[in-house]
């Protein structure tokens, strides 16, 4: 019994052993994703999605208007018509704003979104196949929500900007009267609800309200798309850097049409940097 | 009933990140956040029925199938799964089966995995929430959902395990 009793306790350890490692192995940005691993994405990708987008449409329809007609074929088709006015408006404002930036856009639908939200993912339906590539950044209408995290062939993960865990900073940029202040984002506060800027110099005099824009300085996104406005503002800690708090643009609540932005600039930026650590044996980090 | 079990528990696993994402609070821009566990309900349920190999091999596979669709990485929902899942499995077996059994087992087996997942999450660095705020609105929440919709997936269960159970022992008794 007792002998039992320590080949379990054996097994335990050996196994939260294993759990550290796996996590170890597989955590942070994967880039593309080959092998069963992708297999299963594609398939849960393609498979969710047929819950997720009616059901979408659905709740968009019923809290925009009801309708209450008695045919129900009638209410059929208005319920029709509704949905693809819905889709026209949503599609002619991206194209609206895609118009002003000339990078190139894919278009694509959220197909599902991980359960809990101490990190936050989003699924989008377009991968490798379709041009997405890692780190490429996201957009709505509204402006940026997140990078794409890892790829398969037909679909992506998406780190979005409220993820508390948080990836590597955004160098982002803020507009004031007469200058432009950089600074990073990194994090979010859930509590708060807003972006936590870092590293914006003392010397800087922000306002509150003043927009918060991604910086053309950045290795992986393109400048000028919109984060935020600024919220508060405070002294950092060291008292060498003031800390802003940014009221994302976007909503993160129901998400459905998204746009990849594919930058032509700094996926040569990107690919420059992969030949130079290949040539000199990668960087340590 | 083995492969009853796991399409249902597929259909829980597949609504989770698609419909429950669409309807629950934190998609009305609620601050309280309820994570939908049925697919964790479905396996304690299960593990008051099957044998313990049957337990750990589905508690493992949903739990890896859950990290790599949803999760952040691998192991982690594996791991924990398939610890609570043979600790209600053992808790099964030292009490005579009633039905507040199954309860109590719900209660105890969804706290523990909801603690052990923030737990882990915070110590591998995958989120910064505090404690406090999280457990207010994140884990309390999250219990008393999955408290209340256990009970139709208990129901489910067992009206298949009983069915299937009977007409194999009817089978049995014709062959003999």
């Amino acid at each position: 019994m007792r002998r039992n009793d320590a080949r379990h306790i054996l097994i335990f350890v050996c196994l939260s052993l294993l759990l550290f490692i796996s996590v170890g192995m597989t955590r942070g940005e994967r880039g593309l994703l080959i092998g069963p691993e992708s297999w299963v994405k594609n398939v849960a990708a393609v498979v969710e999605g047929i819950f997720y987008t009616p059901v979408h449409s659905a709740l968009a329809l019923s809290s925009s208007t009801e309708a209450a007609s008695p045919k129900t074929e009638l209410a059929r088709m208005e319920a029709e018509l509704k949905e693809l006015k819905r889709e026209n408006e949503e599609l002619k404002k991206q194209w609206g704003y895609a118009k002003e930036n000339p990078i190139e856009y894919i278009a694509a639908r959220v197909v599902f979104r991980n359960t809990d939200r101490w990190h936050n993912k989003v699924v989008i339906n377009r991968g490798k196949a379709d041009g997405v590539e890692p780190k490429m950044p996201i957009v709505t209408s509204q402006g940026l929500i997140g990078r794409v995290q890892s790829v398969t062939s037909h679909m992506a993960d998406v780190q979005l900007l409220t993820d508390t865990g948080g990836g590597p900073g955004i160098a982002a940029m803020i507009q004031g009267e007469n200058e432009e202040v950089l600074g990073i984002i990194e994090g979010y506060d859930a509590v708060k609800k807003r972006l936590i800027m870092k590293k914006v110099a003392v010397t800087a005099k922000i306002k509150p309200g003043e927009t918060v824009v991604t910086s053309r300085l950045s290795d992986i996104y393109p400048g000028g798309i919109l984060i935020g406005t600024v919220a508060e503002i405070k002294p950092g800690e060291s008292g060498v850097e003031q800390i802003a708090y940014v009221k994302p643009s976007a909503t993160f609540e129901r998400l459905d049409y998204v746009m990849v932005v594919r930058d032509p600039e700094k996926l040569q930026l990107q690919q420059h940097k992969n030949e130079l650590q290949s040539k000199t044996g990668g960087d340590k980090r | 009933m083995k492969k009853g079990f796991v399409a249902f528990l597929l259909i829980l696993f597949l609504l989770e990140g698609s419909v429950f994402q669409l309807l629950l609070p934190q998609a009305w821009g609620s601050t309280f956040v309820v994570i939908p566990q049925l697919v964790v309900s479905g396996i304690i349920v299960i593990s008051l029925y099957l044998p313990k190999r049957y337990v750990l091999m589905f508690a493992f596979s949903f739990g890896l199938l859950h990290d790599i669709v949803y999760g952040p990485a691998w192991g982690v929902t594996a791991f924990t799964l398939a610890a609570v899942a043979y600790g209600t499995y053992l808790l099964a077996n030292h009490f005579p089966p009633f039905v507040w059994i199954v309860g109590v087992a719900i209660v105890l087996g969804q706290c523990c995995y909801t603690l052990l997942v923030y737990g882990w999450y915070r110590l591998f660095g995958f989120t910064n929430m505090p404690f406090l705020f999280s457990f207010m609105t994140h884990i309390v929440p999250t219990l008393v959902f999955n408290a209340i919709s256990a009970y139709p997936i208990f129901r489910f269960i067992h009206y298949v395990y009983m069915k299937k159970r009977n007409r194999q022992v009817v089978f049995d008794t014709i062959i003999r």
